[in-house]
Parts: structure tokens; sequence; C-alpha cells
């Protein structure tokens, strides 16, 4: 366990993140740890501890206790509701992404691909190109690293005895990325607090997106190596998740209806909706016995993990709202989610979801495929993106 | 042996006794059914829901694989084995040790992202009339109480649930249950059968019985 300095919760060795605060935790990092994650994420925390704390730290305290730290950070650009609701609280520390850093270290076999593989967009400058691990062929087709002993490449399937002996793929260089100074249309990554990140290119029609697609993405643990599709027609884009494991969301910019099973993300909370209908009848006539229910028309249940759940609220009344101290259901200890975040209302026997003007923003989960456009935030794993289809 | 030994006598909802059933046989079925204890207006009574036995000199509740069980009132704390529900007011709660995420990739090597990771204890999941789950409450400590206002677990709304009513507790993996001079008592369901002492309280569907042997 790292106790984190600011706060005094307990994080996981190999948290980068403090998951109560925000905090950088400033534990020695593991030995084996992906150099270009760590020169990456290096620079964010820098610019993270720079940040002013508003309140002294407490020391021994639980972040139940310790009022959520309250520092002043730029916003992403167009992110909506940050300067524009007068006495609102801040959220917490990062203005922009929901999602705590944590960032487990990744398997040595699971080692992202190396450099780009043909037909993806080139890479923004920016970010240090790794070097095939020791002992690994590089696949032709995909580029990612392949044991010696494997036929086939682990991330694309190409039959690895067609490729010549180890192939030596000089690193991209900066001229790899496509010319600065020419309009193009990206993805800009908006790191934890507030600031632009990194550009992932995108060109128009298919992109396909995840740990084996880019640099920007081959050092988060929490994409799939396929993870989406963003298929871009102009100005508009439709977003596809491919069966990843973490799916797609996207930041809602106006309220939208929730059907049973939806899972949204405000902050670090990752909820699933899910209406509470009438009992239906048994075969035998016999009723469930339990509590009984006071008029609960819904639920948001809070998952814990991939097939755990843990907290669940019932919604009652009219509307339910959520927050961090404000709303009907609290998360008190995420300082991620804002005094008063989200509302879902009940209306004409369908419910909907709307932001409050969040400072992070309500996330809703693409079920499938999703419309997106310029300038839409779009979370990947644990980064967001803001997508510049202009 | 076949002598009447003990009676069941009804507690009604104004808590006077009502009618009085006497074991005089050796089983005597209870039930929504055709059964010698019969209450065919409870709809929480399955047709054969349980079953009064003498055996070895003890009186017994055997549940006859009922649709909502058994429960007995607690007259001291009482351990709870995995998937225990528990009756307190009109409440019934399923009451385990908190499950925990595991930190695992799969098979690609992606870690699920879940929400922020709380500690917790103890799972109190409140189910609700007809089969859906309701509150779910994810507690931290070795000692959870559960009342009307001011504990760990409110229930505010619950007219039949005490100011402090109940207080699980954690210890080198087992988990208890005391009631804390509840007014109406805690109530814990009953795994297949139990032995009944005189002044036991039993919970068929919605009928409170008292037992009293002679």
């Amino acid at each position: 366990m790292t106790v984190c300095n600011r706060c005094g919760k307990e994080n996981q060795d190999h948290y980068k993140f403090c998951l109560g605060c925000g905090a950088e935790l400033t534990a020695a990092p593991k030995a084996g740890a992906p150099s270009g994650d760590m020169a990456m994420m290096k620079t964010m925390m820098a610019e993270a501890g720079a940040s002013p704390v508003a309140s002294a730290p407490m020391g021994g305290m639980g972040p139940m206790r310790v009022p959520s730290p309250v520092i002043p950070q730029p916003l992403p650009r167009g992110t909506p509701g940050g300067s524009g609701l007068a006495g609102m609280p801040p959220s917490g520390p990062l203005g922009g992404p929901a999602i705590p850093p944590p960032m487990p270290p990744m398997p040595p076999l699971m080692q992202p691909p190396m450099g780009p593989p043909p037909g993806v967009p080139g890479f923004s400058p920016g970010f240090a190109a790794p070097v095939p691990a020791a002992g690994m062929r590089r696949c032709p087709s995909c580029g990612s690293d392949v044991p010696p002993s494997f036929r086939f490449c682990g991330t694309c399937g190409f039959r690895m005895d067609e490729a010549s002996a180890p192939m030596q793929i000089p690193p991209p260089t900066a001229g790899h990325g496509v010319p600065l100074a020419r309009a193009r249309i990206s993805m800009t990554l908006i790191r934890p607090d507030g600031t632009e990140g990194g550009s992932h290119d995108l060109r128009q029609g298919e992109n396909k997106l995840g740990r084996s697609f880019g640099a920007v993405f081959e050092n988060d643990g929490y994409l799939s190596p396929i993870h989406a599709q963003l298929d871009i027609r102009g100005p508009s884009a439709v977003v596809h998740d491919l069966d990843s494991l973490n799916g797609v969301f996207v930041k809602m910019t106006q309220e939208e209806e929730l059907t049973t099973g939806q899972i949204i993300r405000i902050g670090q909370e990752l909820l699933r909706f899910e209406l509470i209908a009438a009992p239906e009848p048994t075969a035998d006539g016999t009723e469930l016995m339990g509590s009984p229910n006071p008029g609960y028309w819904g639920k948001l249940t809070v998952i814990i993990g991939r097939e755990i759940t843990g907290a669940a609220f019932p919604l009652l009344g009219d509307s339910c709202t959520l927050g961090r101290e404000r709303g009907d259901i609290n998360f008190p200890d995420d300082g991620y989610v804002s005094g008063l975040h989200a509302r879902v209302t009940l209306r004409d026997g369908r419910v909907f979801l709307a932001d409050l003007g969040s400072s992070n923003g309500t996330f809703i989960k693409v079920n499938g495929e999703r419309a997106v456009g310029h300038e839409s935030y779009v979370l990947l794993g644990q980064q967001l993106f803001r997508l510049n289809l202009a | 042996m076949q002598s009447a030994r003990a009676k069941l006598t009804l507690i009604r909802g104004d808590g006077d006794d009502g009618v009085s059933f006497t074991l005089a046989g050796q089983e005597h079925l209870a039930g929504r059914g055709d059964c010698a204890i019969s209450f065919p207006e409870d709809p929480f009574l399955s047709p054969i829901h349980a079953n009064f036995i003498y055996a070895n000199n003890q009186l017994i509740v055997r549940d006859e694989n009922s649709l909502n069980g058994v429960y007995v009132r607690i007259s001291s704390t009482t351990e709870l084995v995995h998937g225990s529900m528990v009756l307190v007011g009109e409440q019934v709660l399923s009451v385990d040790p908190a499950g925990q995420p595991d930190d695992v990739a799969d098979r690609e090597g992606t870690y699920y992202s879940a929400s922020m990771v709380r500690p917790a204890t103890l799972e109190i999941r409140q189910n609700l009339r007809g089969g859906l789950i309701g509150w779910v409450h994810r507690v931290e400590g070795d000692v959870v109480t559960i009342g009307r206002e001011n504990n760990d677990i409110n229930f505010p709304d619950d007219p039949f649930i005490s100011g402090r009513h109940a207080e699980l507790r954690i210890a080198g993996g087992m988990l208890s249950v005391t009631d804390l001079g509840s007014r109406n008592g805690t109530f814990v369901r009953v795994h297949d059968e139990r032995v009944l002492k005189h002044g036991d309280y039993v919970f068929l569907g919605q009928q409170l019985l008292r037992v009293e042997i002679v």
C-alpha cells in the first residue's frame, strides 16, 4: 500500500495518483514499468504537482473528512460549466478527465506495439518512441512485439514465419508525423490537469483506436488492443465500441434518455442504471416477501469490478440528483464529482439523465455505436480525448 | 409421545394474542394450502410452507422449500452463514462479507476500469417485495448498527424498526447479528430446520407465531 501524503488514503502500489484526492503518489515506480509510459506520466505529474494546494494537508485523515481539494485549475477549452456556474465549487483538482489515473503495470508479454503500424495515421511528435523489447520480433503487419517462439502475432494474428527473422524497423522520428503546418483532423489528449496532451492524427473514413494503434494509447492498461473504431465522414463521425473491456464513453451535451442497463460515469463512479419494474407473479401464486417498495422506479448501482457491484441507490420521486455533497445521492469521497453533478428524472414513464453543469461532465457509455462530432469528448480507457474534426 | 406438548399462538397486528394451534400430532404442516396450520389469505406463504415436528423430545421447525422461508427471532448473538437473511422491522436484508474486486488483467492484458475503490467489510442488501434488490450498503468496520436513525444503516421510514435495532459484527471471518433490545425483535432465516424453545417467535409469511412448550 502507498499512503497518500495529502489525504492519507491507502492506495495500491501501482497507482500513480491517489484515488481519494488525485494527488501524485510518490512511491517509487515498479521496476519494469514501460519507460515510455513513465516519461509521459512524469510530465503530467510535474504539472499536477506544481499546482497550489488551497488547504493544508491533514495528516492521517481519510478523504471522507478532508474538504475536497480545491485547486484552481484551467479547464479544458470547450468544457462547459467551468466558468459559467457562479458559486459552484470546483469538484476536484482536475479540470479535465473524470478518471483517476491509476495505471497498473503491463505484463511483459503484453507490451504494446512498437511504433506505428502500417495504415495507421502518423503520430504527433512529442512521444518517445519505445524500442523493441529484447529478443522480440516485430510484427510486420501491426508492429507488435512478438516472442520468438510465437508463430502468429498475438495482436493481429499475422503469420510470423512469413516474416524475415527479427525485423529492425527504425524508431519513428519527428518526420514520421504529419507536418504540423497542415490542417488536420485529430483527437487531442486532455491531461488530468486539464491541459492538452499529445494528439493522435485521424483521417477521413475508418480509424481504429486502441492499445495497438498509437503511441498515445499504447501505455493505457485500461484500453483493449483493438478498442474502438471512429468512422469519420466530413465533420461528423460515428464511434463504435469493438467489444472492448471497458467500453467507450462520450461526454453528454444535452439531456438523454436512459434505458435499463445503461452505464454512466461521473467522476470516478461507474454506475449502472436499472429500472425497477412491478414484480411478476410466481407460478403457484406465492408472492416474494421483501421490504415494502415505497415507489422506487429505478436504481443506480456502483460497479466496482468486472463482475462485482458495490453500493446501490434506489430512485424515488420525480427525480434524483447525484453529487458530491448536494445531491440526493452523494459520493462525498470522490473529488471528481461536483457538489451537484447530474440528475435522473422520471417523466411520462421514461427516464432521462442530465448533467447539471458539473466540472468534469457526465459520460454515457456507448452501446455499440454512437454519433459524435467536432469537439466531442470521448473517454477511452483512462484517457479523455477531444475530437478535432473541423 | 403424541400428547400435546406445544402450541403456536398467533400474534395479531395489534400485539394481542390470536388463535392458537395445538401441536398434538407428530408433524404439523403450515402453509397457504390445505395444512393443519393454514393461512389461506397470506400470499407470502407457499401452499406447503413449513413443518413443525417433534423429534428427540424437541420441537423442530423445518422449511419445506418455501419461497420465502421461515424466520426465527434471535434471543442472543447469532452466527450468520453465507447468504443469511435477516428480518428487522419490515426490512428483509441479506448480509454478507463484502466482496472485493480483483485487479487482474484480462487475456489481452487490459485492466478493468471500475469505480474508485472503497474499503468495505460488510454488504447489506435490501430485498424488495417481488424479488428485486433496493438499497445496497457497503460499510467498513467490525461492527455495523442498524436502526431507524443515527446508526450506520438507517431505515427512517420503517415504523417497525427501533431507533437502535440490531448490530452486525464481523470478527475473525465470522459474521454475527445481535438484537439491541428492539421492540419487535430481529429474525434470522432458518436454513433447513432448527430447534425451537419455549418463547421463540417464528415468522411464516406475514404470520407471527409464539412458541409455547408445555
